[in-house]
């Protein structure tokens, strides 16, 4: 299933990555992810290879001896952050080619796997109009095959309710008690909006990051002609003749809408990456992700 | 501005059609979107400059039905007459007269190399009507060429003129009101119209014609009347010469008196087709012989109570009359009129039908109750069935309260009391009351009634050559043989046809198993070949009329022209409507806005 959603030589240039946590989560976090020599860590949790800045003290010399490779010991206790994925897959996301609901499953497997190689907790849930599944936080390396299955299923066909996602993170925020970094992998269409839910996981100290994935057609549709846009989700029609100036005010309104959540991001201090379907997942987390500042 | 081919114009019927397949265009096609948050949005945008995109649409039809129109009106070829030309309207005479041989080779041959020359001559549109027994545009205003090609198609009739009409229809085609002139090429100049001059063509009155066959049936025989015609200014002595089915009955010299004519009795008995024929040496030939058909005594069937005065008057009138037993099956078929004096019980088949007291399915016209005392206040003087006929004093005691549907009331009080119909294969003539329930038979207008109801419902066996003639037939179609033998069907229309003889001779009808002979013959005036010149203020009134030199442009190819830019301008505005690329790069295809503190 691994296999399916990330291929193996992204795996292991994920491997090269470590989360980036924008603030101390209740004193857990010792310094740098990827240099540890600062941190008090005294159990081993795991190997992982030496990056460039890491401390000497950490190799293990006699793995060195043996394999002819650097690697160097990881602690537990440095690296105790949960990261929360939240993946729509409402109605709206069984869209596109590949379908949003994939293309986030893919994104929040690379996230995960880096969370999980990082030794960070990693939990994930499915929402639509409110949670539908969760795998509860796991850690270490040995839980990527589990989590690699869960998102599998995002594909799935998706639930005829209506997305909300003040519904959901209502939910989410009073189940959890470890807060932590929480990415959200939706095209935000909810017609309850979503501010109000970003606001509240926002309140309850938690780190949003925004991953807006939206679909090439939704960006720039392609129907024509006089037609009735019946809505998949919410089966609310639209009467619209699609023409050019059809097309102008949708340009506009989509501009409005996006502009609107890139300043409400701003506003609250959310990270915010939009991303079409037609970018490759790879570009997005090896490339755009770092330029966002998840990833280091 | 004129029109060189106005029947175009009904191609304008395309501009609705396209109005509609415009509306039927509005019918949504319902696609699913993944959202239509943003369409909704967008939609709010779109109302709120819905004038402008209302006009933007409303252009692109306007565009699109300006640009049919034009078409259409290109195809009309449009024309304007600028000064340097003129619009002209040829009138050819083509009467049974345009035959006459006084010029060689004939009259209308010269006519129609008149008209020729007047078609060169002219550098403006030029049309050709042809003014025969109807006025016929044979070419509307166009090129000289097409003008010269109907010309050519032009052929005499043995028929009348009708040139007043003809006359008439040229003044209407003349472009701009009246702007043009009209030439009428003819041996008989009509009344001076302004615009309108007259080339006469003839130059002597020497003919002799036969005028008219007439014959009228009595109880011994048929005495016919050969009527003999001279035109000329001197008196002539023709021999004539009367057969009767080809066996000669008369052959003598006749004197007839100049500008006068003379009549040739004689008393006919049988029946058949009897032709009369002049020896004579004149220029118009066509008049030289003329037939009648003298038919059978009429079977005449009187169905129901038998009345001894309808009988009587049936007789009177020349017809075999079959009455009580000897109505059977065989002679109802056999029977030329069927007289009904009580319901037949079923639908009257196709046939002529005389109805006393009664009506009958299908003809349209219902019973409402009886009529007491019913007093004739009008009736027809110009129907053929009421000549002669006066029907003052006559008193009706009882009639059927008729409500007719259809057909022609010929004689009335505050009821139809007289009704006449024809269609679907039948003609009827319906007499409201039973004959002894008024005194009508006691007045001398029964007979003469009787007689001409025989004649009506028989319908004629002579016409004059030209003039339509309508006939109720039983089938779907009769074959119509001519005097040169070629055979024609004409497709029957709700149980009529309707025939138009052009040339004087003998006609055979067959209709089903029933044939009937009709004889077509030159009008008698038509047999006045003086050429008659128009007054020299007629010739004035021409001339002055005719206005200053003008030349038509055609504006087809200017319509044509401006139909192709405005497609252009549509095309463009159409392009304007459709969406523009949208922006796909890279930017939109990834745009951060990951903001870190």
């Amino acid at each position: 299933m691994a296999v399916t959603l990330l291929d193996p030589e992204f795996l292991r240039r994920l491997e090269m990555l470590t989360l980036r946590a924008r603030r101390p989560v209740r004193g857990v976090l010792r310094g740098e992810r990827r240099s540890r020599t600062r941190g008090r860590g005294v159990e081993f949790a795991d190997y992982r290879s030496y990056q460039v800045g890491d401390d000497y003290r950490h190799i293990d010399w006699n793995i060195y001896s043996r394999l002819d490779r650097l690697f160097v010991k990881l602690f537990s206790e440095e690296e105790d952050t949960t990261v929360h994925l939240l993946v729509d897959t409402s109605a709206s996301m069984a869209w596109g080619q590949p379908s949003k609901a994939l293309y986030a499953a893919r994104v929040a497997a690379a996230i995960g796997y880096v969370g999980l190689v990082g030794l960070d907790r990693v939990g994930v849930a499915f929402f639509a109009d409110r949670l539908r599944r969760t795998l509860p936080p796991v850690r270490g390396r040995g839980q990527s095959v589990r989590l690699m299955e869960f998102l599998a299923d995002a594909a799935a066909p998706p639930p005829s309710a209506t997305s909300d996602l003040r519904q959901t993170l209502h939910e989410y925020v009073h189940r959890t008690r470890r807060r932590g970094l929480l990415v959200l992998l939706s095209d935000l269409l909810f017609p309850a909006g979503y501010e109000d839910g970003l606001v509240l996981a926002r309140a309850h100290r938690f780190e949003p990051f925004v991953i807006h994935v939206l679909s090439d057609d939704e960006l720039a549709p392609a129907v024509r002609g006089d037609l009735r846009l019946v809505d998949r989700e919410t089966r609310v029609g639209v009467e619209v003749t699609v023409d050019g100036p059809a097309l102008d005010a949708y340009a506009r309104a989509r501009d409005r809408y996006l502009r609107g959540v890139e300043e409400f991001c701003l506003r609250h201090q959310i990270d915010y990456v939009r991303v079409s379907t037609s970018l490759p997942a790879e570009d997005l987390v090896l490339r755009y992700l770092r330029l966002g500042g998840l990833f280091r | 501005m004129s029109l060189g081919a106005p029947a175009a114009l009904w191609g304008l019927l395309i501009l609705p059609a396209v109005l509609l397949l415009y509306l039927l265009r509005a019918r949504r096609q319902e696609v699913v979107v993944s959202s239509v948050l943003l369409w909704e949005r967008a939609a709010r945008d779109l109302r709120a400059h819905r004038p402008l995109r209302r006009l933007e649409r409303s252009l692109l039809l306007a565009l699109q039905l300006l640009i049919l129109a034009l078409g259409v009106l290109a195809l009309a070829r449009p024309q304007r007459l600028l000064p340097g030309a003129e619009a002209l309207v040829v009138v050819v005479d083509t009467s049974a007269s345009m035959q006459a041989t006084d010029v060689a080779p004939s009259r209308f041959e010269v006519a129609r190399q008149m008209a020729r020359r007047e078609v060169a001559g002219s550098r403006g549109p030029v049309a050709v009507v042809a003014a025969g027994p109807q006025a016929l545009l044979v070419q509307g205003p166009g090129p000289a060429a097409d003008a010269l090609r109907a010309v050519d198609r032009l052929r005499a009739t043995d028929g009348g003129s009708a040139m007043d009409q003809a006359v008439a229809l040229a003044l209407a085609r003349l472009p701009g009101g009246g702007s043009g002139r009209v030439v009428v090429i003819t041996d008989r100049a009509g009344p001076a119209l302004p615009g309108v001059s007259y080339r006469i063509v003839g130059s002597s009155d020497r003919n002799v014609g036969i005028a008219g066959i007439f014959a009228d049936r009595l109880p011994d025989g048929t005495a016919v009347l050969v009527r003999v015609a001279n035109a000329g200014r001197e008196a002539v002595q023709v021999p004539v010469e009367v057969a009767l089915q080809g066996r000669t009955l008369l052959r003598r010299q006749v004197s007839v008196p100049p500008g006068g004519t003379t009549v040739v009795p004689l008393r006919v008995t049988g029946s058949g087709v009897l032709t009369a024929r002049l020896a004579a040496r004149d220029a118009l030939a066509v008049d030289d012989a003329a037939a009648a058909v003298l038919p059978p005594p009429p079977q005449v069937v009187v169905a129901g109570e038998d009345d001894p005065t309808l009988v009587q008057a049936l007789a009177a009138s020349g017809a075999d009359v079959v009455t009580g037993s000897e109505v059977t099956a065989q002679a109802l078929a056999r029977a030329d009129v069927v007289v009904l004096t009580r319901p037949p019980g079923a639908d009257l088949p196709a046939g002529r039908y005389l109805l006393v007291g009664t009506v009958a399915p299908p003809l349209p016209v219902s019973v409402d109750g009886e009529a007491v005392g019913l007093q004739v206040a009008r009736w027809s003087r110009s129907h053929p069935l009421m000549r002669y006929v006066d029907l003052r004093g006559v008193s009706v005691s009882r009639a059927l309260a008729l409500r007719p549907a259809g057909g022609e009331v010929l004689a009335w009080g505050e009821w139809p009391l007289i009704w006449a119909y024809e269609g679907g294969g039948i003609r009827a003539v319906v007499v409201a009351a039973a004959l002894d329930q008024t005194d009508l038979p006691l007045h001398p207008a029964f007979p003469i009634f009787v007689r001409n109801a025989l004649a009506w419902l028989a319908g004629p066996s002579a016409v004059r050559a030209g003039d339509p003639l309508t006939v109720p037939v039983a089938s779907d179609a009769v074959t119509v043989v001519g005097p040169d033998g070629a055979a024609r069907t004409v497709r029957a229309r709700g149980g009529m046809v309707s025939l138009v003889f052009e040339r004087a001779g003998l006609y055979l009808l067959q209709d089903g198993d029933r044939m009937r002979w009709v004889a077509a013959s030159a009008p008698p005036e038509e047999s006045a070949i003086a050429p008659v010149f128009p007054a020299p203020v007629a010739a004035e009134a021409g001339r002055s009329a005719s206005p200053a030199a003008s030349r038509a442009v055609d504006l087809s190819p200017v319509a044509l022209a401006a139909a192709v830019l405005l497609a252009v301008v549509e095309w463009a505005v159409y392009l304007r409507t459709l969406p523009r690329r949208a922006a796909s790069g890279p930017a939109m295809r990834l745009r951060q806005a990951g903001v870190r503190r």
